[in-house]
């Protein structure tokens, strides 16, 4: 689609947006609508956008398949590691307590880490799904 | 306001499935589902239930319309009709909404059922959330905090959904 | 009577999964068929004269956000199945030809 000139335009005007407000819904969950789930959902939108109008072959490469699947791996693992902090401190597993000084900072910085998670894990899944459906399955 | 607002946002979403049934394009379906979960966020919204709304959007209408349509063009776009026939479903389904009917007749208005499930752990969440967690978004704190073990298993349920949708689709043809 | 109507969008749900033929169709139906239990889960959450849950100094009545958490898992759920629908429909479509399930001849 990328000689239909009003499409493209308005297309690299507004992706850096929607990228933008993801990081921005991701990084305020704690103080209004958000978290890691929306964030994922619409980073992993824009994405999409660029990959419909400029072309498979263009969004494949920035983002390969191997990538795609290493940072929805490293999702998870940041989740799981998050949670052995507390089991090595001697606490329950998924404690933040022990995270920082005080008990408040370490949730703090608990919510953080795991929306961190969350957020990388569903936007990945979302783009390898996109990909899989218009056969990019076998180029690795 | 809000009852009758939403008394009119779930005709239009029943008027909406009933055109799901009539319609024999696939294409027109596919976009009928994108406006019922728009109007789905809408109604959601009304209900001050503001992070479903957020993820009910994005959601069912950005992802949802965009993996049915890639899968419609490996298939054709006109279904056919079906040779089943619909009086004894449509008879069985209406003694099943009788039924329910009776069922549900004790509930509350939506609204006035704070009497009954303003529970305990409920009390406990939004008394404690700003004091403990420091985070004065409820759902977020009770999501990423309190029950953060779910959450744990939702992200690994999605997990599993990418990877075995990678392995489906690994030596599919191309499209038709 | 709002129950009856969110009911009704059950009971259409349930309807086109069991009686149409082709298969995107049935899942479409299957996702009508859970934004109606999420609706339902939804409404037995509001409570009158409440705010959002987002906690400020000068309100006092919030509505119930333990079932907003449910859902917002739901949700994700949801999206996760009818992905993994789909591309089972189009393995399908791969082996036997067709996804009417009238005509799919398992022979």
């Amino acid at each position: 689609m990328k000689h239909h000139t009003v499409l493209r335009i308005v297309t690299k005007l507004i992706i850096p947006l929607i990228l933008l407000f993801g990081l921005y819904i991701q990084f305020h969950g704690d103080y209004s609508a958000g978290g890691g789930f929306q964030a994922g959902v619409i980073i992993a939108s824009g994405f999409i956008l660029y990959n419909i109008i400029f072309g498979l072959e263009v969004g494949f490469s920035i983002l390969s398949i191997n990538m795609t699947k290493n940072l929805m791996a490293i999702g998870v693992l940041l989740y799981i590691a998050v949670g052995f902090m507390g089991i090595i401190q001697g606490l329950n597993f998924l404690e933040y307590n022990s995270l920082l000084s005080s008990s408040k900072e370490g949730q703090l910085l608990g919510i953080f880490l795991v929306e961190l998670g969350v957020g990388l894990t569903v936007s990945n899944v979302m783009i390898l799904i996109f990909y899989s459906f218009n056969n990019m399955g076998e180029k690795l | 306001m809000t009852i009758a607002l939403l008394y009119i946002l779930l005709s239009v979403l029943i008027v909406i499935s009933i055109y799901v049934i009539i319609s024999r394009n696939l294409f027109s379906v596919i976009i009928s589902t994108t406006i019922f979960s728009m109007v789905c966020a809408l109604i959601f919204l009304l209900l001050d239930a503001i992070d479903v709304s957020l993820t009910e959007a994005a959601v069912g209408a950005g992802i949802s319309t965009i993996l049915f349509l890639s899968t419609i063009r490996y298939v054709d776009i006109i279904a056919t009709d079906t040779k089943k026939s619909a009086v004894p479903i449509v008879i069985l389904f209406f003694l099943l909404l009788i039924s329910i009917s009776i069922l549900i007749y004790d509930l509350p208005e939506p609204g006035k059922a704070n009497v009954v499930n303003n529970s305990q752990a409920t009390k406990y969440y939004i008394n404690n959330s700003t004091t403990e967690m420091g985070v004065p978004n409820v759902v977020t704190s009770v999501l990423a905090g309190y029950r953060g073990f779910d959450t744990l298993g939702e992200v690994i349920v999605i997990f599993i959904a990418g990877i075995s949708v990678l392995g489906i689709l690994r030596n599919t043809k191309g499209r038709t | 009577m709002l129950y009856v109507l969110n009911m009704t969008l059950f009971l259409i749900g349930l309807f086109i999964i069991v009686r149409e033929s082709n298969l995107i169709k049935k899942v479409i139906g299957l996702n009508i068929f859970q934004s109606s239990v999420f609706i339902f889960y939804i409404l037995i959450s509001k409570v009158e004269g409440g705010v959002p849950p987002i906690i400020s100094a000068d309100q006092s009545i919030y509505s119930n956000p333990l079932p907003h958490v449910l859902i917002l898992t739901a949700i994700v759920v949801s999206i996760a199945t009818t992905s993994l629908a789909l591309a089972l429909i189009i393995r399908i479509k791969d082996k036997y030809g067709t996804i009417e399930e009238d005509d799919i001849d398992l022979g």
